[in-house]
Order: structure tokens, then C-alpha cells, then sequence
């Protein structure tokens, strides 16, 4: 699934937080959005996701221009997973997946045995199958996040869309949630944007990073071009040495003083 | 949880539910059976079918069973009503009264009977529309590009103040007239017969029917609006339309019975205690534990100090809350 | 009934020996003897003070017992008056007494001598600031509405003579006209308000029938439940003087509306069914309601009902209090009731 950013403009009230922003997003790729707080990353994402409504500009997905789509069909091909999410005290992770095929289903019909499989599948994929029955309030930082990682996946969508998947959530499960996006994306061809806040793990989990600065698009491109030292100055306001990781052919960065 | 502790509750659910149904239908009987006359059970079978003319037939078949009746579905459309907001808002201290369907009608119906007496038929119809003329001119001032439920809740506080003061201004200045309407304000079925059912029973009837098409819905609004977007539910239309929905049940209860507070506000949660919070349990829930509340509060209203009559608002309210707060002290999820 | 006023009598009797002896009665009268005490008018020198319906008459100033229970001094001839209720309003013209201020009026009763009058606000709520404008030296309010009871401190402490009364009852007309034409020193008023309604009252008491004993229910129309008014009303207390029963009587005691059970009224099944009103009293507006009872399976079950003994009142004589209208309004109901003997 081809996603295409054109001159977009997003406002929150009244101040303009996305500004002009254009950009590609080709098929099969992961594409990680960074920046400091308040550069309007999030706005972006959610402008993406058609969770808030440009101002100016157009969001092309495999060339239709999404504000001509229905918000149903968008949702059988785009899943968006929020940073914002409320759960109940007693639903199980089961169910929870089975919102997931929501968009697919005609209004008072219930779940198929075609659905059935493919929530089996999204459980399986995301390794809930043991912990299907669960309250989702009683799982971990990371299974739970699996679950909603599931819940998205049965939607069977083409293109992901994450904000700030691993905030808030202990390394291990950090890790674990990053992994499995990695492998869903080489396993399914599946298409992903997210917003992470690790500069390091954005150079290690993605084919291509945008960095977004003000409002504005500062740079593009594969982790390799993009992580220098420039940017870390300019953009996050710190002195580094930049590194190569061999074992995973991605560059790291240790920060050694904070500029400004 | 093991998987046998899961289908345990669906079942326990499903029990709970068949309990409901249950109380629902044994208070039935026990407002038909009471009142502020003795009629023995027997002469209520009597009653109904054989003796047409008897004063036990025109007690039971003109007075107890239509305002039986209209009990059960003024507590239904009210505790809809509570529930679906408290799903829309995400807030449990959502109720009619925040979108202004209380002090909308309220004003209202004042306005006609003190200022229009002579057009006093049409309190109920104008009760009716005040309530959603209120909850749009919350819904409008609340609207920014859409609706955040805090905007709508700030917004529906801020008008029913307002409507309030009107309110209150209208007692002010019109005090002889208050005797005749202290009573729709305190809210009450006194004078309950045939003609409230038929006002009041095409409004439930279609609220029910739409309402346990959609209880999906509402779960998935539950999960915030960015999860909805992203599951293709349509957030803004759907919260108007369960806004609009939800005023309208209100409305159509608040136009028969006047304001009736309580049910709509702690009836949803009560029921929530004992049925969780999925909707698609909840809202076919609170359909009977709805009627059954004011049924029973009703049937004691007319019978403690017979044959005078308590508002029912008053016996909801000093029974209702110290049995719900006992409730939540009970159970382990507040 | 009998029993009580022989008694209360005897205690005026007693009491007018005390007077007599020309001792000033200064004692604090509590609120309930007082509403019971009847005395037998009697004809005084003008300098001899005169008591009757529990108002006291000197030779230059009246005291009563007003509707807080206290006791208060009056003195003759005002000349500036203040009266925020209407239905005073009435008396006191037609006591001879004038007004520079009222509350507005309704346009079906306006009084003519007090058209000059200035405006202070609404019955609900006057402003004390135009009141105290006016620089009155007398203002009758009611002690019914909040919003006047509540201006009597501010009254008082401005040295502003307050009449405060809460009239339901016949005998508080009686009371009201005694006081107030002592003020105004209209002993011919008086005679006219008091004695001559008074015997045409009792004159249609009279000729009521003793033996039949109707069952009566007064209802209040467009409220939302249906509200009843027992024996301690107005107009429950006509209908009691007029030998009915009440089936509203059983419970608690209290003039304001009180819900009453559907199911009672079926059971009980009254003769007569009075409806007060609120709207006006226009032929349609009347005709409207009936046929809403007529509609309704419930009340067109009850012999009232059928019989067309379901009576709308006008506001005039049984909303308002009647006044020196009450032989017409006792005439009203009991024609209704005893058509064959009041025609």
C-alpha cells in the first residue's frame, strides 16, 4: 500500500502544528516519523490515520485521495494504533481482537467463521494464543500492547500505523513490540508508519526515517544518511558520537552533552 | 483466567440477565397487586377478565396497570438513556441531566403552565422538545470541529444552569402558581392512565429496537475516539446520533412522568456492578433493571402513606443511594 | 364544633370582663387561641376599646395578632400605604383605606382607587428599595410569599408599620375587615363587610340540608398529579360549612396540595368534584378540560363524572379569595349542590 503526503497543513485550534508537509511512503516500508516534543509528529500521524482533518493539503492511499474514502473502507486497509486507549475491566483479549474485524462487518452481522480465523491468526501471529482468554487489565505492559498490536492486525490492514507504540513500557517490552513489528513487516509485506521517541531504535527498526522539526519536514531518508551529527544538534539540541552497530547494520548514538 | 472461567462468565452472565428479567416481571405483579386500595389477588383476576364494570376493574385495569406500565417504561428510556451517555461521554457521572434534558423540559413545561395555562395539554409535548432543543443547543455550543465529550459535559453543566436560573426565576415571580407545578418537578405518575402509555410507548419501543442493534458501537467508543476512527466507526455522527437518541428516550420519559433524577444516573451503574460493562449485555440489562426500579419505587410510593402519595423521586433517591453506595462497598472493582 | 364555641364564649366573655375593668390587655396571645377566638360584636362608646375577631380597637390605634403569631400596634389613619397582595388590596379599598403603592395586577381585577398608585414590583418578589422609596408609614404584605416575609426585618427596622397576614379562611376576612376598618375608622364598613356577609353567609348555612351528606373532592386541574385541598382550604372550608364530607380529609392536615391516590377517588367514588384552575375562564378553555376528563377511562368512570357533577370553579370567587364576595360564592356551590333548594 502506497501512501502519498502532499503540502499538508494541520491545525490544533489555532495554531498550525503540521506545515507543508509532502512525502512518499512506498509500499512494504517502514517508515519511523521523529522529533523533539511538540514538533508535531503525533498531529502528523493522526492527520494521517484520518483521526484529525488537514487544513490544507491531501493524503493519497494507493492514489485515492482519503477524504473521497469511506471511513469504513479506509479502515479495512489502514489500521491506526493510538497512543490514547481505554480498555474495560472485563474483556478478554479475545474480544478485543474481535474488534478488529469491525470494518469488515455488515452492519448487524455477526463475527463469520472466516472472521474467526483471522482473529485466531492475529493472535497467533502477536504469540497470544495461550493468553487469549485473558482480561486485558490483567496482562503485562507488553502482552497488552500485543493485544491491541493483534486487535489492528485483524483488521488486515496493508498499511500500520503506530504513535508512540513503546512509550511508557519497560526495554524488554520495548523490544519485544519493535521485534514483532519488524517481523509483520517482513512476513506480511506490511506497510508501517510510527512515531517512536528512541532515536536509536528508529535508526535500527526502520528502512526509512523523516525527521520533523517545527512543524516542518527537516530531512528524509535511510538511518544511515539521516543519523548525524547535525541532527542531533540541530534538531534535538545534544552533542553525540555516532556509532555503527555491525550486528544489526544500523548506526547508534551515545549523547555526550546537551547543547544550548 | 482459564478458559473454563471465561465461559463460566458468559454464562454467569447470561444468569444475571435472566434474573433481571425475572424481577422485572415478579415487581409487575406486586404494582399491580398494591395500592392505596386492598384488592386481594383473586379479585384482581376477577377484576381483569370478568367483572367489566366493578370499581375493582376500574382501579386495576384504569389505574394500576397503566401507570405499572408507564413505571416500567419510564425506567427503561431513563436508564437507556443513562447508559448510553455514560458510554459516549466515557464518564460515569454522565446522565440525562447533563445534556440538558431535565432542565430543558423542566423550563419548559413551567413556561406553559404559568404563562400559557390555558394550553396545558401541551406540557408534555413541550417537555419533549425542550429536552432536545436543550440538548442541541448544548451539542452546538459544545461543537469545534467536533465534539470532545469534556466540552460537551462543561457546555451541557453551563445551560442547565442557565435553564435553571430560568427557572427558578419563573417560581420567583410567580409564586401562587408554583402548587401546580411543584409537582411535574419533583416528577411522579400520579395521574397515569392509558393516554401516557401511548405517548410513552412508541419512544421506548424504537429506542430498545435501535438500541440493541448498536451496543457495539458503544464499546468501541468506549476506547477512545482515535480507536474508533481507526476501526471506521464515523465518531462524530455516531456520538450525535447516541446523543440525539438518548435525549430522545429521556425526553419522552421527562414529558410523561416530569424530572425523575436518579434512575438515569445510578441505574446504569448499579447494573454495571453486577453485568460488567460490555454493552452488548449492559444495555439489554438496564432495560429491565430500569423498569424494575421504579416499578417497586412506585408501587411503595402509593402504598406508605396511602392514599396520599410521595413524589417516587423521593423514595428513589433514600432508598436507591444507600443500597448503591452498599453495593459499591461490596464489590471490588471501585 | 358546637362544643368549641361555647367554650371560646366563655373565655371571651371573660376576657371582655378584664377589658372592661380597664386593664390594658397587653398579655402575648399565642397564635392558635387567637385564631379560635369568636366574640359576639358589641356596641362600645368610642372611647371604650372594642374587640372582636381577636382584633382590639382603641381610640388610637388597632391591635391583632398577625400571621407570625406576634402581637401588633397600629396606628389610626395612615396616610401612607403600601400593600404588596392584591387580595388585601381589596379589602383595604373597600375598608375605605387608599394606597400609594401596590405590585402589579392581574388584568381581571383591577382596582379602580388604586390605579394612581406606584408600581413596587412583582407579588413574588417586591423591591424593597422602591417600597422604601415611597416613604411609606404602612405596608400589608403576606406572610404566604417568601419574598414579602422575608422584607418584614427591613420594614421594621426603618420604623415602617407592617401588617403581616396569611388569610385562608372566612373568619380571617372577618379579621382583616376589623382590622382594617379600625384603622381607616369606617364603623359603617365595617357593619357592611362583616355583619352583613356574615348573616348572608350564615343565612345559606341555614337552609343547607342536614341530612344529606354529599362526598366532595377538590382537585387541582392542570397540575401534572393530581393535587387535592381538604377541609383546611378555602374552598374546602366552604364545602365543609356547606354539610359535605371531604375524601380528602383522612390525612395529614395541611392547606397546601398534596398528591393524592386515583385508586381512593374510585374507591370513594365523590358526588361532587370541584377543579380549581389556573387558566383562565374562558368557555373553550372549560370545555377543553371536561372533555379531557371525558376522554380519560380512569376519572370517566366515577358517578361525578357521568352525572356532569364534575364542576370547573371560576378563579374569581374560589381562586381569588372572594372577600366581600363570599354569600355570592357560598351561593355558588351550594346551588350546585342543593339545586332544589338554592335556585
Amino acid at each position: 500500500m502506497e501512501l502519498k503526503v502532499e503540502n499538508l497543513d494541520v491545525n490544533y485550534g489555532d495554531k498550525n502544528v503540521v506545515k507543508n508537509i509532502s512525502f512518499n511512503v512506498d509500499s512494504g516500508q517502514i517508515v519511523t516519523v521523529i522529533g523533539p516534543n511538540g514538533s508535531g509528529k503525533s498531529t502528523l500521524i493522526k492527520a494521517m490515520g484520518r483521526c484529525l482533518k488537514p487544513a490544507r493539503g491531501n493524503i493519497y492511499l494507493d492514489g485515492t485521495n482519503i477524504k473521497d474514502m469511506n471511513t469504513k473502507v479506509i479502515a479495512q486497509k489502514l489500521s491506526m494504533l493510538p497512543q490514547v486507549k481505554n480498555i474495560a475491566s472485563d474483556i478478554s483479549v479475545e474480544e478485543l481482537v474481535s474488534y478488529g474485524r469491525y470494518p469488515h462487518l455488515k452492519f448487524g452481522k455477526r463475527l463469520s467463521k472466516e472472521d474467526t480465523d483471522i482473529i485466531n491468526w492475529a493472535l497467533e501471529k502477536t504469540g497470544l494464543i495461550p493468553l487469549r482468554k485473558r482480561f486485558v487489565t490483567t496482562l503485562s505492559g507488553g502482552e497488552e500492547q500485543r493485544a491491541w498490536l493483534a486487535m489492528s492486525l485483524a483488521q488486515r490492514p496493508k498499511i500500520l500505523m503506530l504513535d508512540e507504540p513503546t512509550t511508557f513500557l519497560d526495554i524488554s517490552y520495548q523490544v519485544e513490540i519493535l521485534e514483532l513489528v519488524r517481523e509483520l513487516n517482513r512476513t506480511l509485506r506490511l506497510t508501517v508508519v510510527m512515531v517512536l521517541h528512541d532515536l536509536n531504535q528508529a535508526a535500527r527498526y526502520s528502512d526509512t526515517i523523516l525527521v520533523i522539526k517545527d512543524g516542518k519536514l527537516w530531512n528524509q531518508g535511510p538511518p544511515d544518511k539521516i543519523m548525524d551529527e547535525k541532527l542531533l544538534r540541530e534538531v534535538f539540541k545534544i552533542e553525540a558520537d555516532i556509532y555503527d552497530d555491525k550486528v544489526n547494520n544500523c548506526p547508534y548514538f551515545i549523547p555526550k552533552n546537551v547543547i544550548g | 483466567m482459564t478458559d473454563s472461567n471465561i465461559k463460566k462468565e458468559r454464562i454467569k452472565k447470561k444468569v444475571i440477565l435472566l434474573i433481571f428479567i425475572a424481577l422485572t416481571v415478579i415487581s409487575f405483579f406486586i404494582s399491580i397487586g398494591n395500592g392505596a386500595v386492598k384488592v386481594h389477588p383473586k379479585e384482581i383476576i376477577n377484576a381483569v377478565f370478568f367483572e367489566k364494570s366493578t370499581v375493582n376493574y376500574q382501579i386495576i385495569w384504569n389505574v394500576r396497570l397503566p401507570r405499572t406500565i408507564v413505571a416500567a417504561l419510564v425506567g427503561t428510556c431513563l436508564a437507556l438513556s443513562g447508559a448510553i451517555l455514560q458510554g459516549v461521554m466515557r464518564n460515569p457521572l454522565a446522565a440525562p441531566n447533563i445534556i440538558g434534558v431535565s432542565s430543558g423540559a423542566g423550563l419548559m413545561t413551567l413556561l406553559i403552565l404559568i404563562l400559557f395555562p390555558d394550553f396545558y395539554y401541551l406540557a408534555p409535548i413541550g417537555a419533549f422538545i425542550g429536552a432536545l432543543l436543550a440538548t442541541l443547543f448544548i451539542y452546538f455550543l459544545a461543537w469545534k470541529e467536533g465534539v470532545v465529550p469534556t466540552r460537551l459535559i462543561l457546555a451541557g453543566v453551563a445551560v442547565s444552569s442557565l435553564l435553571g436560573a430560568g427557572t427558578n426565576a419563573l417560581m420567583t415571580f410567580y409564586p401562587n402558581k408554583v402548587a401546580g407545578v411543584i409537582g411535574f418537578m419533583v416528577g411522579g405518575l400520579s395521574s397515569t392512565t392509558w393516554q401516557q402509555v401511548k405517548i410513552i410507548f412508541p419512544y421506548a419501543a424504537i429506542g430498545i429496537f435501535l438500541i440493541l442493534l448498536i451496543p457495539n458501537k458503544l464499546n468501541i467508543l468506549m476506547m477512545g475516539d482515535e480507536v474508533a476512527t481507526s476501526l471506521g466507526l464515523n465518531v462524530e455522527r455516531t456520538r450525535f446520533a447516541f446523543i440525539i437518541i438518548s435525549s430522545l428516550l429521556a425526553g419522552s420519559a421527562v414529558s410523561v412522568v416530569g424530572l425523575l433524577g436518579f434512575v438515569g444516573f445510578i441505574v446504569p451503574h448499579m447494573t454495571r456492578l453486577f453485568i460488567g460493562s460490555d454493552y452488548r449485555y449492559l444495555l439489554p440489562a438496564v432495560i429491565f433493571t430500569g423498569a424494575t426500579v421504579v416499578m417497586l419505587c412506585d408501587t411503595l410510593a402509593r402504598v406508605m402513606f396511602a392514599p396520599m402519595e410521595i413524589p417516587v423521586g423521593i423514595i428513589m433517591s433514600a432508598l436507591g443511594a444507600p443500597f448503591f453506595l452498599y453495593l459499591l462497598r461490596r464489590k471490588k472493582e471501585y | 364544633m358546637k362544643k368549641t364555641k361555647m367554650l371560646l364564649l366563655f373565655l371571651v366573655v371573660v376576657m371582655a370582663v378584664s377589658i372592661f375593668s380597664g386593664c390594658q390587655n397587653t398579655k402575648d396571645v399565642n397564635g392558635s387561641d387567637n385564631d379560635d377566638a369568636k366574640e359576639e360584636t358589641k356596641k362600645e362608646e368610642e372611647n371604650k376599646p372594642v374587640s372582636e375577631y381577636g382584633v382590639t380597637v382603641n381610640k388610637d390605634n388597632v391591635v391583632f395578632t398577625d400571621a407570625r403569631g406576634k402581637e401588633v400596634t397600629i396606628k389610626k389613619n395612615p396616610e401612607r400605604v403600601v400593600c404588596l397582595y392584591n387580595s388585601y388590596l381589596d379589602i383595604w379599598d373597600s375598608c375605605g383605606g387608599k394606597v400609594i403603592g401596590k405590585v402589579e395586577e392581574a388584568e381581571e381585577k383591577p382596582i379602580e382607587n388604586a390605579k394612581s398608585a406606584e408600581v413596587v414590583g412583582s407579588p413574588g418578589s417586591p423591591s424593597l428599595e422602591k417600597i422604601l422609596a415611597l416613604k411609606p408609614d404602612l405596608v400589608i404584605l403576606t406572610n404566604d410569599f417568601k419574598g414579602q416575609a422575608s422584607l418584614i426585618p427591613s420594614l421594621e427596622q426603618n420604623n415602617i408599620q407592617v401588617i403581616d397576614l396569611a388569610n385562608t379562611y372566612l373568619k380571617d376576612y372577618y379579621m382583616t375587615v376589623r382590622l382594617f376598618t379600625g384603622i381607616t375608622g369606617r364603623e359603617d364598613l365595617y357593619e357592611k363587610h362583616t355583619n352583613e356577609v356574615k348573616k348572608k353567609v350564615d343565612e345559606i348555612i341555614a337552609k343547607v340540608p342536614k341530612d344529606k351528606k354529599y362526598k366532595v373532592l377538590i382537585v387541582f386541574a392542570t397540575a401534572k398529579n393530581i393535587t387535592v385541598r381538604n377541609s383546611e382550604s378555602m374552598v374546602g372550608e366552604m364545602l365543609k360549612d356547606l354539610n359535605t364530607i371531604n375524601i380528602s380529609d383522612t390525612a395529614a392536615n395541611s392547606s397546601d396540595a398534596k398528591v393524592f391516590s386515583m385508586e381512593k377517588i374510585i374507591q370513594e367514588d365523590p358526588d361532587f368534584i370541584f377543579v380549581q384552575t389556573m387558566g383562565s375562564d374562558k368557555e373553550e378553555i372549560m370545555a377543553r378540560l371536561k372533555q379531557d376528563v371525558e376522554d380519560n377511562p380512569a376519572w370517566s368512570s366515577l358517578t361525578a363524572v357521568k352525572n356532569d357533577r364534575y364542576i370547573i370553579l371560576s378563579k374569581d370567587l374560589y381562586l381569588y379569595k372572594p372577600n366581600a364576595k363570599y354569600p355570592d360564592a357560598y351561593e355558588g356551590l351550594a346551588k350546585i349542590l342543593y339545586p332544589d333548594i338554592f335556585k
